[in-house]
């Protein structure tokens, strides 16, 4: 059975010294992973690789089998559409839409046919169904991290991929956004990749990736 | 997609509202123009229809042009009435039709003529029947609708020719409303008809029947005095509509009459084209004018549109991360120019039509030149398009820009 993400052998740099080296790693389907390390270890480099915006000097990356990190543009686009949705830092909801038309928009760019009650129930999971119309400035920050994962969620990918997702919180809702990042990646049968800095988060997870030496 | 940039719209509404109203000015200054250009050109060939030759008093051809079809201005004096015999009499005229001007009711022209009148101008009785006896008038359509005019309604003539500049009342002799025609988008729409022997009876100028037609008295006054069309004692008319009997009349009468005769013939088509071209320096200009306004509504919509994108960089690197492709970001970009340009275009093109109409309200000339609002043609199609092609073009560098920009740096900057 293919792997859900497969790293073989990577190697990158920005034309200095190689941030990777013959880096691989394996995460099974439905399987949940920590990326871990400080500032600079090349974490975003490394999504920003899974996710087929920058190509590697060397190696492959394939997601669900197909390959993600060769190829042209488009092609890595429709792997990475296909299989792949990112929670980022900065969360990144879209201003001018509701929680609603920001989940609809994701659905839709996805190719995924999401209807107004799936929305509903998808919200209601992540408990911010009342906020379905609410524009993202009338939204608290967790209430804005859990439409960020709703949105990821609703486009049903096969890996959610969550940069930095607890950096700005203390300990209690840092563990409470991580609970419910393995819950609901659990739960929707969804392969996880945490990417953080943040060693707190280290308990959470069955397996750990240290970049840069970082103790896992 | 649609929706999204609706939503971007929306949430920018100051600044896109701005951008359309600074591309919706010049929209609507080149709509104007569009529409007095055409509508008047339309009016000026409709009026002349069917009318080869003008005949009057000496003067100026465009000036008696303009007073004896479109009725615009004032006429250039009387002429004997003799001379509409002498016409009728010439074998390259096949018909001659007096028009004899001096009063006006409301500011509409009370005009003494003949049936051929309504002939020549194909004008049909809406209600009631034609003029017969002396001091029985039919109005036209423009006539009866602002003036509230039914039939069998009374009414008093006074002297003058246009609003604001009444005379005398002529209380002695009031007319009586005896048929309204239907309109015809023609001056007569805005004439009163009468028989020319009711206009010379208002006026005390003795006549006779049976020699109407025939002979008339000297003119006893100066010509100067004449210009403001009949006075008592006089028994003239204002002017002949003549149209010719064969093509070969289009050169020898013109001619005849000017360099034979004391009488002006002026050519309406020659006249109206001579008006027109009188006007286009000053169209140019103003749509040179409109065309810089534009340029500069297109520019607003480029600043603000790179100012914008710029701001949305992340918001468009998040688009692409969720699926959507480098051509659509691009089409998103570009549909909000376009759509920016689409919305300028319809408000440049309501606001026009909405000015056309308040100003036909405000001013008699507006309505007199036959101008009227809500007349949208094949010129707001093209301008609506050109439109939308400045928006695209607005948009292009902009989209351009965000298309070719790389999502990593992007996303980790972010």
């Amino acid at each position: 059975m293919n792997a859900l993400l497969q790293i073989d052998e990577v190697s990158h740099d920005f034309g200095g010294p190689a941030l990777f080296h013959n880096f691989s790693m394996t995460l099974p389907m439905g399987g949940q992973c920590l990326l871990v390390g400080p500032s600079g270890s090349g974490k975003s480099t490394l999504i920003n690789l899974i996710c087929g915006f920058l190509k590697p000097r060397s190696g492959e990356i394939r997601i669900a089998g197909e390959a993600i990190s060769q190829g042209a543009e488009a092609a890595r686009d429709a792997v990475r559409k296909r299989h792949v949705a990112v929670v980022f830092q900065s969360l990144r909801l879209v201003s001018a839409l509701s929680v609603a038309g920001n989940l609809q928009l994701a659905a839709r760019l996805a190719g995924r046919a999401a209807s107004q009650t799936d929305i509903a129930l998808l919200l209601d999971e992540l408990g911010i169904g009342e906020k379905a119309n609410a524009r993202p400035h009338q939204l608290s920050q967790g209430q804005a991290q859990r439409a960020a994962v709703a949105r990821a969620l609703i486009a049903r990918p096969s890996l959610l991929i969550a940069d930095e997702p607890t950096s700005a919180l203390d300990d209690a809702n840092a563990a409470r956004v991580a609970d419910m990042l393995l819950r609901l990646a659990s739960d929707h049968g969804t392969g996880l990749l945490v990417a953080t800095h943040d060693v707190r988060l280290r308990p959470f997870f069955d397996k750990a990736i240290a970049l840069e030496g970082v103790p896992a | 997609m649609i929706r999204l940039v609706l939503a971007y719209l929306g949430e920018n509404r100051l600044t896109s509202a701005l951008n359309v109203i600074l591309l919706a000015i010049p929209v609507a200054m080149l709509v104007l123009l569009l529409q007095f250009a055409r509508q008047s050109e339309e009016r000026f060939l409709a009026g002349a229809e069917g009318i080869d030759l003008v005949v009057g008093a000496k003067g100026s051809p465009l000036q008696l042009v303009l007073s004896s079809v479109y009725h615009l201005d004032r006429p250039t004096g009387n002429i004997p009435l003799a001379e509409l015999e002498r016409l009728r009499s010439n074998p390259l005229v096949a018909s001659a039709i007096p028009l004899a001007l001096g009063d006006q009711f409301d500011g509409f022209r009370i005009v003494g003529t003949e049936a051929a009148l309504l002939e020549l101008y194909d004008a049909h009785l809406a209600r009631g029947r034609p003029y017969a006896r002396p001091f029985e008038a039919v109005i036209g359509a423009e006539v009866a609708r602002t003036t509230g005019a039914r039939i069998g309604q009374r009414f008093v003539g006074s002297h003058g020719l246009a609003a604001g500049d009444e005379g005398e009342g002529h209380e002695a002799t009031p007319f009586e409303v005896v048929g309204i025609l239907a309109p015809t988008g023609k001056p007569v729409d805005r004439l009163i008809l009468t028989s020319v022997e009711s206009v010379w009876d208002v006026h005390g100028i003795e006549h006779h029947d049976e020699e109407a037609g025939e002979g008339g008295h000297e003119d006893e006054h100066a010509h100067d005095e004449a210009k403001e069309g009949l006075h008592e004692g006089e028994a003239e008319i204002t002017a002949i509509l003549l149209s010719y009997r064969n093509p070969s009349a289009a050169v020898r009468l013109p001619s005849y009459i000017n360099r034979g005769t004391n009488l002006q013939a002026a050519s309406p088509a020659r006249e109206s084209t001579r008006l027109i071209l009188l006007f286009e320096p000053a169209i140019r200009a103003v749509g040179a004018f409109a065309l810089l306004l534009a340029i500069a509504g297109a520019l607003a919509i480029f600043i603000s549109l790179w100012s914008t994108m710029r701001s949305r960089q992340p918001d468009l690197a998040l688009l692409r991360v969720m699926g959507a492709s480098r051509g659509a970001i691009f089409r998103t970009v570009l549909l909000e120019g376009v759509m920016t340009a689409g919305l300028a275009a319809l408000a440049g093109i309501a606001l026009a039509h909405a000015m056309l109409w308040a100003a036909s309200r405000a001013w008699q000339g507006v309505s007199d030149a036959g101008i009227v609002a809500g007349r949208i043609g094949a010129g707001e199609g093209v301008l609506f398009l050109a439109t939308l092609a400045v928006g695209t073009l607005a948009a292009l560098l902009p989209a351009w820009g965000v298309t070719r920009s790389h999502l990593a740096p992007i996303l980790q900057r972010n």
